[in-house]
């Protein structure tokens, strides 16, 4: 569901560290009640109440680098399974990560996760605040700030993660490796949000950080 | 080359383990079930025994045969009841086995991954296939006398999913059926068991043959039942519920992703003869190309070195 705080209102994109900024929202003692769906877009929202309603509010979203995006989504799958209903699981599900995400390129070639984030971006009726998973609890804080809720920083700060995929004490970026090729893929097909958010990261490295062939990571 | 298979059990192993043996037999190799004992296996004295946890028999230690054994998951995600349990694996690891294989593909190596990174086994990636020894038939419009037909069981754990997808469309569909099976059918769908003898012309006598999975394979898309395969074989139209990554198998395989579009296609296809022949000659073809126990066989017999008799197996 959306959440709506005092001042401003979440829109959730799935794995993005949604479930941490809820459960850091409730550990600042905010205010804050649900509407709609886990991932209503705006729109949806305004089955409940009309634009008004959220016409004063800050609409903050957090997203995440479409390489880690990948990881985690795969991982919290095969983890929890697939599921047939979703379109992404039913066109491109495998156990094999790099199979997975190749499935995902042939269905959307011009990137799932731009996809993804723009239908919550772009759908919303005004700028949106975007904060980045690499970056979660400081963007947050930066986000209420900028909304001018009263909320105490440490909390925040202090909040411990959640929804990890964590198998047998492996994360998503142990079980998911790309390959130097792949990462090349998904930079080219996930271009819009790339350029748009993460022009500033230098390939070279990405491939350090999510390639085997760039690290000594193995599953 | 000659091969013991673990006793014949009853349930979907029994028959997926006559589909290696008639598969080795069709080319001319020696095949039997191993009794259990020192004495037959030292008389027959094969170059390869396939056993399975789950239906134990302790090999001879020294031997020489290769051995190979069936497996359930054992991996980093927890599949609970699925995975394999402590017992079986410290009884697996004490036969010392050279290779283990279970029902998923090469795509699904990461839920049987720890046999290798733990143990050094190798894990062999061994779906279930057709019995083309059994199950091939021709599709011939005037042995149609059904538009559904269904073959199996039915209890708790499979009714999971069964009875939201099938049970579900043989409800709502207007459309002449016929289900035979065991197990805990409601009495007003299932007609009964059927000979195995007769199996074959029953698959065959279906315009289309629904496919139910159960709730782990849904989820994971592993141990997904023969039934597609001997459906297609049998030249009627296979319409799966949803089993992720199924498309794998036989990329023209109808799935439906939720109940009420299985209950869709299956009447789609009841209703549209053109559409449903075209398809059942392609399933079929995808199927006898690559999904076969002949298949399977030669990718088991090359893993272990037996290049001669995995080429055999295609020949």
């Amino acid at each position: 569901m959306a959440l709506i705080l005092p001042k401003s209102m979440f829109l959730h994109i799935p794995k993005t560290g949604g479930i941490w900024v809820r459960n850091a929202i409730k550990r600042a003692n905010i205010d804050a009640f649900e509407y709609g769906e886990q991932h209503s877009h705006f729109n949806e929202l305004l089955k409940y109440r009309d634009e008004q309603f959220y016409k004063n509010k800050l609409i903050f979203t957090f997203i995440r680098h479409p390489l880690s995006w990948y990881q985690s989504r795969w991982a919290f799958r095969v983890k929890h399974g697939w599921s047939m209903r979703h379109p992404l699981d039913f066109n491109c599900a495998s156990n094999n990560f790099c199979q997975f995400v190749e499935n995902c390129i042939e269905y959307k070639p011009e990137g799932w996760v731009s996809w993804l984030y723009q239908s919550f971006i772009d759908k919303a009726p005004k700028d949106v605040f975007v904060g980045k998973q690499e970056n979660l609890a400081g963007d947050l804080v930066n986000a209420l700030h900028n909304a001018g809720e009263a909320f105490d920083e440490q909390l925040i700060l202090g909040a411990s993660r959640a929804n990890v995929s964590d198998m047998h004490g492996k994360s998503s970026k142990d079980m998911a490796v790309y390959t130097v090729d792949l990462i090349d893929k998904v930079l080219d097909s996930e271009k819009t949000i790339i350029d748009k958010y993460y022009s500033d990261i230098n390939p070279s490295s990405l491939y350090q950080q999510y390639s085997l062939e760039y690290s000594d990571v193995s599953i | 080359m000659k091969v013991l298979t673990c006793h014949r059990p009853g349930g979907a192993f029994g028959y997926i383990s006559d589909g290696w043996v008639n598969a080795l037999l069709s080319k001319g190799h020696q095949a039997h079930r191993w009794d259990g004992s020192k004495e037959s296996w030292d008389a027959f004295d094969p170059d390869l025994y396939i056993g399975c946890s789950g239906h134990r028999q302790d090999v001879p230690k020294n031997r020489r045969a290769k051995v190979a054994i069936h497996v359930n998951p054992y991996g980093p995600v927890d599949l609970k009841s699925i995975n394999e349990s402590k017992d079986n694996i410290t009884w697996v690891l004490e036969q010392n086995p050279d290779a283990v294989f279970g029902y998923g593909d090469e795509e699904d190596k990461i839920l049987w991954s720890f046999w290798d990174e733990r143990h050094g086994i190798t894990w062999i990636p061994m779906p279930t296939a057709a019995d083309i020894c059994i199950f091939n038939k021709n599709l011939d419009e005037n042995k149609k006398i059904h538009d559904i037909v269904y073959l199996g069981g039915r209890w708790e754990y499979k009714a999971i999913t069964m009875d939201s997808y099938l049970i579900h469309a043989l409800k709502t569909l207007d459309k002449s059926f016929m289900v035979h099976g065991w197990g805990d059918w409601p009495q007003d769908i299932c007609s009964g068991g059927l000979a195995d003898d007769m199996a074959a012309d029953f698959l065959n006598s279906g315009k289309i043959g629904p496919c139910s999975a159960e709730k782990h394979t849904h989820l994971h898309g592993i141990d997904v039942p023969e039934r597609m395969f001997k459906v297609a074989a049998c030249g009627t139209l296979i319409i799966h519920d949803p089993v992720p990554a199924v498309k794998r198998y036989i990329p023209s395989i109808v799935v439906a992703q939720n109940p009420d579009n299985f209950v869709d296609l299956c009447r789609h296809y009841v209703e549209n003869d053109g559409e449903r022949i075209q398809l059942v000659e392609k399933q079929k073809s995808e199927v006898l190309a690559a999904h076969t126990y002949h298949h399977r066989m030669h990718t088991m017999l090359s893993s272990l070195g037996f290049d001669d008799a995995a080429t055999s197996m295609l020949n």
